[in-house]
């Protein structure tokens, strides 16, 4: 059997060893082209579109005048864009709900109520993806600094824990059960807005460390990776979709990420400094 | 001879299926790979691709110019920042967190004290009758509408059925509790009240019907430093 096999194999090594060259320079050219096809197809041509969005709204004159310092221009449009963000949170004082702030500059996450910061959280790790590393600094701020109101939300946890306890029928029944609270299950926070159809702000736990169940962290990511590649998807085949989706990912403590998003409303609003 | 060119002929067309089966089972694979990864694609096309330079938007702009707006915009900064520094209390207030059962006593400029409290527990009890409760600290802001020192607590339905005892009549003696709410009680409305515990250790915990506990000595301190009117922002 064992030569049987062997012998197959020899005459295998023997047809392949036949194959012209020319064989594999058409397989080579031809799967070349597909990468190059796909590449343009799913890559280019959304990003393209994406840009084309931006580059519509451009004034394309080009500079007259003696000076143009960059470091000016970032400077205004650092100070413009901290006076949006300050007039924005002004207008969110007057809201009702709890909204969240997501200081880039500052490195903090704050949860704001009527101008008041209730809780701060120091920021371990910023992540953004291509598109939003690209942007320049004064679309960020017209476009991406919000506040946004979440349109939908991934978390691995619950915002509510409930549990659900039926009233015991007599006083033994009572004693038999446990007077000693139930300490909150142990889990790990990773969540995710998505604000315009176009931008993900996903917060993390900072720990790498899963200390919950796995499967709900897997299931997190699951959901949120099927979000991005549904939007993907659609955005090569329908122009009303958005061709890119900006991410934008920031750890901190794993409580403190608990405590943020149980706190927030259902539909919360964002604002982010950049 | 015909029986040679025969065998190249079946050669060539053999290797020709060969040529497509290979090339379509690499397409598909290709392929597969793109549609999993089509966010990694986009991401890898920003390579060649970049956004319109801000500089050609501010171009038609001069120095001057530019050095003047931004002094306009440091003024409206600073405007900005007084009126959202003026919408924090001058007086002290509480703030209290219900997922880690923490609390911060504050004024505008500093912590007087932070420590470890309790709030709701989220169950929901559910008596055979249909009736239903939900152990949970309301969230939001909220004012301190009374102060009581040596509070005594009148025990409600849920009280009761929770221990698997028959509901007394209103104001029977059985609903008056001593000692159990602590030193003092501040209320914040609708039954919800900030007391102290016999169960100081389960401070820290989720473990209250909605009202807070917190530690005699923490207590104490809110107890005096807040005053009726005073915030109390729970989230």
């Amino acid at each position: 059997m064992f030569q049987n096999i062997q012998s197959k194999i020899k005459s295998w090594v023997e047809k392949v060893k036949k194959i012209p060259p020319k064989f594999y320079l058409i397989t080579f050219c031809i799967q070349f082209f597909i990468a190059i096809l796909i590449l343009l197809v799913f890559g280019i041509v959304p990003v393209l579109r994406e840009v084309e969005r931006f580059k519509e709204n451009q004034n394309h004159e080009r500079c007259s005048s003696d000076y143009q310092s960059s470091s000016l221009i970032h400077n205004y449009l650092q100070l413009r864009h901290y006076e949006a963000v300050l007039s924005n949170k002004l207008k969110m004082a007057k809201d009702d709900s709890i909204a969240l702030i997501i200081d880039l500059q500052d490195s903090l996450v704050k949860l704001t109520f009527k101008g008041i910061d209730l809780f701060t959280s120091k920021i371990t790790g910023i992540k953004k993806n291509a598109g939003l590393r690209k942007l320049p600094f004064y679309l960020l701020d017209s476009l991406f600094s919000g506040p946004f109101l979440i349109e939908y939300e991934y978390s691995s946890i619950e915002k509510f824990p409930i549990v659900v306890k039926k009233a015991p029928k007599d006083t033994i029944e009572a004693e038999q059960t446990s007077r000693a609270p139930q300490l909150p299950k142990q889990s790990d926070v990773f969540y995710s807005f998505v604000v315009n159809e176009r931008c993900l702000i996903e917060i993390v736990q900072s720990e790498e460390d899963l200390i919950g169940v796995r499967s709900d962290a897997k299931k997190y990511r699951k959901q949120k990776e099927r979000f991005l590649k549904t939007k993907n998807l659609k955005s090569v085949y329908t122009s009303n979709s958005s061709p890119y989706i900006y991410q934008l990912t920031v750890k901190i403590p794993r409580e403190d990420a608990r405590s943020i998003y149980r706190a927030l409303p259902v539909k919360p609003a964002v604002l982010i400094r950049y | 001879m015909a029986e040679f060119s025969n065998d190249n002929g079946n050669q060539s067309s053999s290797l020709k299926l060969w040529l497509f089966v290979v090339n379509l089972i690499l397409a598909g694979m290709i392929m597969g790979f793109g549609v999993l990864s089509i966010g990694k694609i986009k991401d890898f096309s920003f390579t060649f691709i970049s956004y319109p330079d801000p500089a050609q938007k501010f171009c038609e702009q001069d120095s001057i110019k530019m050095k003047k707006r931004i002094k306009e915009i440091q003024a409206k900064i600073a405007n900005l920042e007084k009126k959202m520094s003026a919408l924090e209390p001058n007086d002290p207030y509480l703030i209290i967190n219900t997922t880690a059962n923490t609390f911060v006593l504050r004024t505008k400029h500093k912590i007087i004290r932070e420590g470890l409290c309790s709030t709701g527990s989220y169950t929901l009890l559910e008596a055979d009758d249909g009736s239903r409760w939900i152990f949970k600290t309301p969230k939001g802001l909220f004012r301190i509408q009374g102060k009581v020192a040596d509070p005594v607590w009148i025990k409600p339905d849920w009280a009761f059925i929770e221990e698997g005892l028959p509901v007394p009549p209103k104001n029977h003696p059985d609903r008056y509790e001593y000692g159990t709410l602590g030193d003092y009680a501040l209320s914040l409305g609708k039954g919800y009240f900030i007391h102290g515990t016999l169960y100081q250790r389960y401070l820290g915990l989720p473990v209250t019907h909605g009202c807070v506990r917190m530690g005699d000595e923490d207590l104490k301190v809110v107890y005096q430093t807040l005053s009726v009117g005073s915030r109390v922002f729970i989230y």
